[in-house]
């Protein structure tokens, strides 16, 4: 990669604006998609503050942590944040049939794929059961 | 000479983080609206510290997630029209090892304490 040879190349870059993606939908949505991170972080750090502010002080802690989540502003960051997720398990979802090749059979010369639906539709299957399990560890753990 | 790239070591986590985020994290964040209108969820979700059985895969999930999307939004200052250098790299994969081992001690030491 690195050469020591000086270049009197002088390539023309054309200039690429910051909002490039906004006069077509296609990017638009892959931004979006991009931007749902952001919310991910958003929310990873929301349980780290938990951690903290519970050990710094379990009881003032714990006090802090109750108002925090129940103000308004966190708890539309909250809504928005499990908006920006769910578009995320969508867009996830979708993009499993394209990254993983599953053969319909074992043998080598047959090379047909099950069909993309059918990976995402038990992909959304499975979802609901994760998300049922999780509803009840969190709704009966003691 | 040619170094090997350190990228699949970060798309592994990027991957893995994907699918734990779009499994779990929905849920999870249903729980965190609904402690904002029910402080006696707190202490539900406060029990998942408690047992290792919750603990151990609530950080994982919370761990990958950093990574997953850490990896998406240093790879998205491209698409903003920022181009990356070493040293984003460096703050990127920093931060999510800082706030990743932050929060496995910090569960570490709720769990024992």
């Amino acid at each position: 990669m690195d050469n020591n040879v000086k270049s009197y190349r002088k390539p023309y870059v054309r200039p690429v604006k910051a909002n490039w993606w906004t006069d077509r939908s296609f990017y638009i949505k892959y931004m979006l998609r991009e931007g749902t991170s952001v919310f991910g972080l958003i929310v990873a750090l929301e349980f780290l503050l938990f951690i903290v502010a519970i050990l710094l002080n379990p009881i003032q802690g714990a006090y802090f942590i109750t108002n925090f989540f129940a103000n308004p502003i966190v708890i539309l960051v909250n809504v928005i944040a499990l908006i920006s997720v769910m578009y995320h398990t969508y867009t996830w979802f979708n993009l499993m049939p394209l990254v993983v090749r599953m053969f319909k059979s074992k043998e080598p010369t047959d090379t047909k794929l099950i069909p993309a639906k059918l990976m995402v539709i038990a992909l959304w299957f499975a979802w609901v059961i994760a998300c049922v399990v999780i509803g009840l560890v969190l709704a009966f753990i003691r | 000479m040619n170094r090997r790239s350190d990228e699949p070591v970060y798309w592994g986590l990027f991957g893995a983080g994907g699918m734990a985020i779009a499994f779990a994290l929905p849920a999870l964040i249903v729980m965190l609206i609904v402690c904002g209108f029910n402080s006696n969820a707190m202490a539900n979700l406060f029990e998942l510290f408690r047992h290792w059985w919750t603990a151990i895969p609530l950080f994982g999930v919370l761990a990958l997630t950093t990574w997953h999307c850490l990896h998406r939004i240093y790879h998205g200052l491209h698409d903003l029209t920022i181009h990356t250098t070493r040293l984003h790299h460096y703050v990127c994969y920093g931060l999510a090892g800082i706030i990743s081992v932050v929060t496995g001690f910090g569960m570490f030491l709720i769990y024992f304490e």
